[in-house]
């Protein structure tokens, strides 16, 4: 390798494009050439992208037509749209969908207003601030299955602290991952928790964008901090408004560790949704053609509620 | 300036391919001459081997015993050995349904009993029939869990089974006598009337623990309730389910258990120490629990038998961990070795101390003399005499989650009748999907 190096650096030895340039009346335009580079640059990622994200989705869509076990490779066969019309009379994949849609529906309002609330409130020019935002930072860089455990042991019915606190109330013990009609809603909330400091850095980006002119232009009409907030931050962070939204909504949609961790999808199914639904038929029970199925609806759901969530905010 | 920069990228870039040839070359002369080398002294057979990642003790064995084979077999066959996480779910099964779908099996890999059906069904592990040294030797149920139609799939060292340990001190401050005979086993009644005497929810003491974690753990502790009471699971040939996994008998067996959560007898999210805390007086466990019950030496302990139905005779549950053949693998006779070598007496032996199990031999038994006595005894007669396999079917997957999350939402409240319908209706449609 020095070698190889070395001689490339004697003087005498040519520059390999320059010679090109010289000695080749075909020689690439410098905009071809910077393409060729370009293209050339880019191809391990494309490769990259086109081995793990594109050629798994085309081979998803078509094992959706096939019966598939898992541990029999050797034995496909196309079934046409069997894996299909099972979906539509499983009992199961509707209640994923039901369980999915209603976190996904919660959530993202939610979820959004709280990080648009702590974005507000460290983005103060004052010395907590900063202090703040680790605080509320620290949950997203924390693994979504420790949080998971832990918020476990904090929503156990005997032992856990956040019933003890409720006690202290006079509040009884609270089966939150128990009962059939607390189990999502806990999840719901620990979720916020965890997620909403990732929005809250994105709005804060945004609320840094907003030129200090406006607000002094708003204070020389007279407007209060609330006239100032609705007439010039929310109109300003519009765009970023719209970026969160999305995100949140296709993060969402993809519910998986808590439940998995904290609940196994129960009690009586309650928590369970269509990414848990994906995982337990493919591997579990290790039917590759139904999960699949699941897969490419699942695929369907997301892209068109984020297109038209996209349509709905970003007219311009 | 940037014609320059362009030049000297192409040059870092030509230098980089250099390196990487260059390095490329390395690799393949290397392994030229260990080719060479190899050669001269025979081939290297290399057995890949995969264990689920337990306790530090089996861990440290199952290393000791892979060491030993590789030092007896220098030269020859070289093991590398994979511990894999599991988790309190399906890790590892997970994995090696990857595995098999990419043909990238080990050469020996470790399975849980019940999966032996599928795997073998599917073509994953091959029949081990005549490869096994001295087969007479080991216990009924690790042949009986280890095959699948007519032939022997699989074999492990060690059996397992649970049973009922206890608090010494607060079943006789509470004037309680267990069981020391397997013929005098509680009855249902008898066990329910003791873990109602012993809770005490003013101080925090539960009668019971019982571990609910949400993989196979569930179908395993509670299915001698059920075997006792003469339910089932499955027919016995696996061709359906209906009628005995919702039949009275099964229903009856599940509504006992759900008294213990109903009454507040059992802690439904207890934590991971109740009962060597002292919060539990008793705890339905396997028998590697007696294991972890050393580390608390300033409590006495106790274990008596599985308690059993009133109608029916004391069944215990039975099968450990396993170990099959890959197909995927290219050296049947050196595995076979290896096999043979891991549940030998000696090895059988070490491993069974180290995890605290009953050993599969019952040549080992021979030298584990703690176990001809109380409390161990107990472990001892369940696997010899009431050890029960759990169903074996290619269906187990589904049957085993979709009992589990049923018998979780019965110690909730649920309908129990109503949770059995639904996880037979589900395990017949697998049944049916299986045969087509």
């Amino acid at each position: 390798m020095e070698a190889a190096k070395k001689e490339r650096f004697e003087p005498q030895s040519p520059n390999p494009i320059k010679m090109v340039k010289r000695n080749n009346p075909n020689r690439m335009t410098y905009k071809r050439q910077k393409k060729v580079l370009g293209i050339l640059f880019s191809l391990p990622a494309l490769v990259l992208l086109f081995t793990f994200l594109i050629l798994p989705v085309i081979l998803a869509f078509i094992y959706s037509f096939m019966d598939y076990a898992m541990l029999r490779p050797g034995e496909k066969t196309f079934i046409g749209l069997d894996n299909y019309q099972r979906l539509l009379t499983d009992g199961n994949f509707l209640n994923a969908l039901k369980n999915t849609m209603y976190f996904t529906a919660v959530v993202v309002p939610l979820q959004s207003l709280v990080a648009l609330g702590l974005a507000l409130l460290v983005n103060k020019k004052v010395k907590l601030a900063s202090l703040g935002r680790v605080f509320f930072f620290s949950p997203v860089v924390t693994s979504m299955v420790v949080v998971a455990i832990l918020w476990t042991f904090l929503y156990n019915v005997e032992n856990g602290l956040i019933n003890s606190v409720l006690n202290l109330f006079g509040i009884p013990n609270q089966p939150f991952l128990l009962s059939p009609n607390q189990a999502m809603n806990s999840i719901i909330f620990m979720s916020i928790w965890q997620a909403a400091g990732f929005q809250m850095i994105i709005f804060l980006a945004g609320l840094k964008e907003v030129p200090e002119e406006l607000y002094e232009a708003a204070e020389i009409d007279g407007a209060n901090a609330w006239r100032k907030f609705l007439n010039v931050t929310l109109p300003a962070l519009k765009h970023v408004t719209a970026f969160v939204l999305i995100i949140t909504t296709i993060q969402a949609f993809r519910l998986f560790v808590q439940p998995f961790v904290m609940t196994n999808g129960g009690p009586s199914g309650s928590t369970k949704t269509l990414v848990y639904m994906l995982y337990e038929e493919g591997f579990q029970f290790r039917d590759v053609g139904y999960s699949s199925a699941i897969s490419v609806v699942f695929f369907i759901i997301v892209l068109s509620v984020s297109l038209i969530m996209k349509k709905i905010l970003v007219k311009e | 300036m940037k014609r320059w920069g362009l030049g000297f990228l192409s040059i870092v870039m030509a230098a980089g391919i250099a390196t990487g040839c260059s390095s490329n070359d390395d690799v393949v002369s290397n392994e030229a001459s260990n080719n060479n080398q190899s050669g001269s002294s025979g081939d290297v057979v290399n057995l890949t081997v995969w264990h689920p990642e337990s306790s530090r003790e089996m861990t440290a064995a199952y290393s000791e015993i892979f060491e030993e084979f590789n030092e007896m077999h220098k030269g020859e066959i070289e093991v590398s050995y994979e511990f894999i996480p599991r988790g309190n779910q399906y890790a590892y099964e997970d994995q090696v349904s990857a595995a098999a779908s990419s043909s990238s099996l080990p050469d020996l890999l470790s399975l849980d009993g019940p999966n032996v059906a599928n795997y073998a069904d599917s073509g994953i592990i091959q029949p081990i029939d005549g490869l096994v040294d001295n087969i007479d030797d080991f216990v009924d149920s690790v042949i009986v869990q280890g095959t699948f139609g007519d032939e022997l799939y699989a074999i492990g060292p060690t059996e397992s089974t649970v049973a009922l340990f206890y608090n010494v001190e607060m079943l006789e401050e509470a004037g309680i006598t267990p069981p020391t005979s397997l013929e005098d086993a509680w009855t249902w009644d008898e066990f329910y009337e003791a873990a109602k005497t012993l809770t005490d929810r003013e101080n925090g003491i539960y009668g019971v623990n019982w571990t609910l974690d949400y993989g196979e753990w569930i179908i395993y502790f509670s299915g001698p309730t059920v075997w006792s009471n003469s339910g089932g699971f499955i027919a016995e040939d696996g061709s359906t389910t209906e009628g005995i996994m919702n039949s009275p008998e099964t229903i009856e067996a599940l509504e006992f258990l759900q008294k213990f959560a109903e009454e507040g007898l059992v802690n439904l999210q207890p934590t991971p120490t109740e009962f060597e805390d002292g919060n539990a007086a008793m705890m339905l466990m396997g028998s590697w629990q007696w294991e972890n019950l050393k580390e608390y030496p300033d409590t006495e302990w106790g274990i008596t038998y599985y308690p059993r139905s009133p109608k029916g005779e004391q069944v215990s549950p039975s099968g450990d961990w396993t170990w099959g053949m890959s197909t995927n693998t290219e050296h049947q006779e050196e595995a076979a070795l290896l096999l043979n070598f891991l549940t030998n007496e000696e090895n059988g032996l070490k491993l069974a101390l180290a995890s605290g199990k009953p050993a599969a031999r019952k040549s080992a038994f021979d030298n584990m003399t703690e176990w001809n006595e109380l409390p161990l005894r107990v472990l001892k007669d369940q696997v010899i005499e009431t050890s029960h396999p759990r169903p074996r079917t290619t269906s187990y997957p589904v049957l085993s989650a979709r009992y589990g999350e049923a018998v979780q939402n019965i110690f909730l409240g649920a309908d129990v009748k109503e949770e059995l319908d639904r996880v037979a209706s589900e395990v017949e449609r697998d049944i049916e999907r299986q045969s087509r």
